[in-house]
């Protein structure tokens, strides 16, 4: 999967999981989507499930956006 | 030139869940570690950790506010997965209490009514329901009212005037300590025994709400004047030396006072923590893995108190105090990781199951 497609994945993940508006890749995911510890932890474990790789805890200190986590997921699958 | 880190995201806020999750393990365990070894005069860390939980547990309100994003869908779906675990959580503790009697020779369902009881009800250690002494299932009150809380914050937020929000947020904690100052209630355990814990709610309300100020007025990341936060941390010190704070049994010794002071500590040490903690420590890390898990962590410690019954364990007091606290300490966190990785691979099986049959 190219990065395009991780974003568009986690996108989807995020606006199925009840948020109000529509997803902009720049949002963060604290502040403007208001997601919580369990909510992204089950995107984690999706994305891991879809990817079919680990994603380490740390990568959280890094990320603060959407595209943020997209562009750590993508780095991931390139280290695979 | 040195890159700015930044400390705003969801891996800072967990690191600093997971060390205040532990923090209230460890005062568990010296608590329970000084009755087994009936020690009638505390170590000063057992009581400075012991007297910090009310602090921990407005510190741990405050950031889930800080987290909290008013919602015009999904509360329901929201409120249920978090139900979920409760109910979840709840039939682990019934299954340790069976266990427990089978191992100490008792009938199996001995005192399993009260517990159940306990469990919808939302029992404190002193709750009494028609004459019967309920059992409390250790934190699990915690999760009712961080549940519930987080649920009436919702409907709270539908209010479109801020001033009728604070009016009805504030006004109602500011009701409360006058109703318990006023009424001769001070000091009596509970002070109200209503089920599943109005007032512990409404007090969690207060403070989630606070969070939410702090975010939307981007308070912590302001550089603080220092002689206001002198005052605020010597106020916080003064209230926590001639204080007390008991938020699950309502109980506060200088009334209101309590609880301004309470704030004042929590922000403190939340603002202390952004500036001094840096991501890139080890340390960070492992507290972040508690933190990611503290919904299901306080749970877990509910039900591994229950089935292994540390006040029980009589052998440990010959250790000592402190040896037996270490040895309790380290042992729960072992089990408690353990059925962490259990449930998370669960949860793994489960997801890819749901993947190949949406396939």
């Amino acid at each position: 999967m190219n990065r395009e497609k991780i974003l568009e994945y986690i996108i989807s993940s995020i606006e199925s999981m009840d948020t109000d508006e529509a997803v902009d890749p720049e949002a963060s995911l604290i502040d403007d989507l208001g997601l919580e510890s369990l909510q992204i932890y089950e995107l984690i474990a999706e994305l891991e499930a879809v990817l079919g790789i680990r994603i380490p805890e740390k990568i959280l200190m890094r990320v603060d956006t959407v595209e943020d986590l997209a562009d750590e997921v993508y780095r991931l699958t390139g280290e695979k | 030139m040195e890159q700015k880190i930044n400390k705003n995201v969801i891996g800072m806020w967990d690191a600093l869940k997971g060390g205040l999750v532990l923090v209230v393990i460890l005062g568990h365990t010296f608590a329970t570690a000084a009755e087994i070894c009936q020690v009638s005069e505390w170590p000063i860390l057992f009581r400075l950790i012991s007297k910090s939980q009310g602090v921990v547990i407005f510190t741990f309100f405050i950031i889930s506010g800080y987290l909290f994003k008013p919602k015009k869908n999904g509360i329901g779906k929201q409120y249920f997965s978090y139900l979920r675990i409760y109910l979840i959580a709840s039939v682990g503790i019934v299954f340790a209490q069976i266990i427990h009697n089978y191992f100490s020779g008792t009938a199996w369902n001995e005192q399993l009514g009260r517990l159940i009881l306990g469990l919808f009800y939302g029992a404190t250690s002193h709750s009494v329901l028609n004459g019967v002494r309920l059992i409390s299932p250790v934190a699990m009150w915690f999760f009712l009212v961080f549940m519930n809380g987080s649920l009436i914050l919702q409907w709270i937020m539908r209010l479109k005037k801020e001033k009728i929000r604070n009016m009805v947020i504030f006004g109602g904690v500011i009701i409360f300590f006058l109703w318990y100052g006023l009424t001769g209630q001070w000091g009596k355990y509970p002070f109200t025994d209503a089920p599943l814990f109005p007032i512990q709610t409404g007090v969690a309300v207060g403070l989630m709400y606070i969070g939410y100020l702090l975010k939307e007025n981007k308070v912590l990341f302001r550089p603080f004047k220092l002689c206001f936060c002198l005052t605020a941390a010597m106020f916080a010190l003064a209230v926590f030396y001639y204080g007390d704070m008991d938020i699950v049994n309502n109980q506060y010794r200088l009334g209101i006072l309590d609880w301004a002071g309470g704030i004042c500590g929590a922000v403190t040490l939340i603002a202390v923590y952004i500036r001094i903690c840096n991501p890139d420590w080890k340390i960070i890390e492992w507290l972040m893995w508690l933190g990611r898990r503290s919904m299901w962590i306080i749970p877990i410690h509910s039900v591994e108190t229950m089935l292994i019954r540390w006040d029980e364990r009589q052998s440990l007091a010959a250790a000592g105090v402190w040896p037996a606290a270490i040895i309790i300490f380290i042992l729960r966190c072992t089990i408690i990781v353990f059925i962490c990785q259990v449930i998370e691979k669960l949860q793994r099986k489960i997801q890819i199951k749901k993947r190949k049959t949406a396939v």
